[in-house]
């Protein structure tokens, strides 16, 4: 037998895994009739958004403390802000903890230098990112436009981009949470379903939260979900003051921190009892 | 012998699952919702083994013996319930990602690479993740498809690869960051005889002049005849066999027989050294005993006996192992079950 020295890959250390941040676009470009169906679905629901609220501020001025026009920005820019997780919501992607879990592949994320979760996070990332780009085009056309209000001043746009960086990483842990569920259910998308509709609805992606009754208003300010869209959006039209922007980001980044360590505590668990169907 | 110097060790190694049974009746399936009951099963049972370095052996057993779950605690997968394991010196389970860059794995039909890109990109992809030098990349892409004629279909997103191009793309990316253990469990399943000799050749050349140690987990006998030397057999979670297939013929009666026709009726056959299995005058078959080679008897019967034709089968080993899984079910069955 020939045998050659095996090098020591144990010495190896990955410091190239965040290039998996390409395959969001390597996936987009591998269906391309998507690349006109993202910008054409958002410009759909931007424009319905539009109608809408203009018809609710037919004949008031304000309603919940808002101006039309500050109604109309917080609402298309919640809806670019969905628009910036919607690849990350893994339902259906096949490099997703869901999927991997029900075929059985999340074998293949334990047998990488890079945990599962940084493999999910630079998947996640990669997704966000790209979404990011559609949202930031959305977001270019509608202050062109004038649709939507411009920051308060170079402030302003400081602490909405901390306020939504910060609201971004809440959602990420909490989706993953949902995701990482899969290992104990192995079937979550019902959970899934029912989660992103709590959170679309509660984060004020659908309704702007001002708007809500007084009890669900209450029951969305003391959950997590508000934090990913009302926060940031409140900030940047105005509705909470910017002197006000420290206790918010604050509680945002309570948020990150304390469902960073559920998420690193949930992963711990996941991995002990990754089970594999059919062999 | 030290832990390390083997690639593979596992002293006394368990692993039991606790599965929810469902309660039968009314409300079934309200009451195993609420109130499950829950039982222990043991998947695998003390299993001891060693391979060493460079060598290339097969692990057999029937559906549901334990192999895929013995693969799934060897690769750091599966934590063990109990008992030992060293892959390449380390406890896999407790150091899983310096573990990775030891092993790589094929698990059968499941896929590492990314359905919706070229096979290509995915290796790529893998390149990153294991922070592979691009100069041993490329030797190893170079090398791979020097045999597997990976490049015929690498630009094809992997969901319209045949399931005999997929394989070899998955052959490709288990060992693409050059892992010296290599872990494949079923992976020639559903392919085609061509495809499967060209993975059997990757695979010798891979223990052969890269010095891998492979374990390969298949049902496809002819794979094990052709590949490996030594075969380690478990079943109902226990190691039964480790030897060679020599070995094993020896021991669970995979004996040949010589078939023989005579030129007129012979009323009676006996060779020394032989069990006469059938005679019916004109054609006889025996089964040589003992020290006894079936050349033994043939040269026997030559010189004893009007002889018209006369050959040699060997025992099918797809046959044998049927019948080593049958006599474990015996077994087994007369046995106390497990916990």
């Amino acid at each position: 037998m020939t045998s050659i020295a095996i090098p020591d890959v144990a010495k190896r250390r990955p410091h190239r895994s965040w290039r998996l941040l390409r395959v969001a676009v390597l996936n987009e470009r591998a269906f391309r009739i998507r690349l006109v169906v993202a910008p054409m679905m958002l410009a759909v629901q931007l424009y319905l958004y539009d109608r809408l609220w203009t018809a609710v501020f037919q004949h008031t001025g304000k309603a919940a403390g808002l101006t039309l026009k500050q109604t109309l920005t917080y609402s298309l820019m919640a809806l670019l802000m969905g628009r910036i997780r919607w690849n990350a919501r893994t339902i259906n992607v096949r490099d997703s903890i869901p999927i991997a879990v029900r075929e059985g592949t999340i074998v293949y994320w334990f047998l990488r230098p890079i945990s599962p979760g940084r493999f999910y996070m630079w998947r996640q990332s990669g997704d966000v990112l790209y979404g990011g780009m559609w949202a930031l085009l959305g977001y270019v056309v509608l202050l062109t436009g004038r649709v939507i209000n411009p920051p308060h001043g170079v402030t302003g746009a400081i602490v909405f981009a901390v306020s939504l960086y910060l609201g971004q990483v809440v959602l990420y842990y909490l989706g993953q949470i949902v995701d990482i569920t899969m290992f104990w259910m192995l079937s979550n998308n019902g959970l899934a379903r029912m989660y992103y509709f709590v959170q679309d609805l509660l984060s004020g992606v659908f309704v702007p939260l001002p708007f809500m009754p007084p009890l669900m208003l209450a029951i969305a300010t003391w959950l997590p979900f508000s934090s990913g869209v009302n926060v940031p959006l409140s900030l940047y039209v105005g509705r909470t003051p910017l002197s006000h922007a420290p206790g918010q980001l604050a509680l945002q980044l309570f948020w990150c921190l304390v469902l960073a360590v559920v998420t690193k505590w949930l992963w711990q668990r996941a991995s002990q009892r990754v089970t594999v169907q059919g062999g | 012998m030290s832990d390390v110097d083997d690639a593979i060790v596992a002293r006394d190694l368990t692993k039991t699952f606790t599965v929810a049974r469902k309660h039968a009746g009314r409300f079934a399936a309200l009451r195993s919702l609420f109130d499950p009951v829950l039982e222990k099963v043991t998947v695998v049972d003390r299993l001891t083994m060693r391979v060493a370095r460079g060598e290339l052996v097969a692990l057999l057993g029937p559906n549901g013996a334990g192999k895929s779950t013995s693969i799934k605690m060897l690769t750091g997968i599966l934590t063990p319930t109990s008992g030992e394991v060293y892959v390449d010196g380390r406890v896999p389970h407790k150091d899983r990602t310096t573990n990775a860059r030891s092993i790589g794995a094929v698990f059968g039909q499941k896929t590492q690479l990314w359905w919706d890109l070229p096979a290509r990109q995915s290796f790529a992809l893998l390149r990153d993740i294991f922070d592979v030098p691009s100069a041993l990349y490329d030797r190893q892409i170079a090398d791979f498809d020097s045999i597997l004629e990976l490049s015929e279909f690498w630009n094809t997103p992997v969901r319209n690869l045949s399931l005999g191009q997929r394989v070899r793309c998955e052959m490709a990316a288990a060992m693409l960051h050059d892992p010296p253990i290599v872990f494949l469990d079923e992976p020639t399943i559903g392919m085609d005889v061509v495809v499967k000799e060209q993975t059997r050749e990757f695979l010798r050349a891979q223990v052969q002049e890269r010095g891998r140690t492979i374990v390969l987990t298949t049902h496809d006998m002819t794979e094990v005849a052709r590949l490996c030397e030594r075969v380690l057999l478990i079943n109902h979670g226990r190691l039964m066999f480790d030897g060679t297939l020599t070995q094993l013929k020896a021991e669970h009666g995979g004996t040949s027989h010589v078939n023989v026709t005579f030129v007129e009726p012979v009323a009676v056959v006996s060779v020394p050294g032989t069990r006469l299995v059938s005679h019916d005058g004109m054609r006889a078959v025996l089964a040589p005993e003992g020290a006894t080679t079936s050349e033994d008897v043939v040269r026997a019967l030559i010189s004893r006996f009007p002889v018209a034709n006369v050959g040699v089968e060997e025992t099918n080993l797809e046959d044998l192992m049927r019948d080593v899984y049958l006599a474990q079910l015996d077994a087994a069955s007369s046995a106390t079950p497990l916990a």
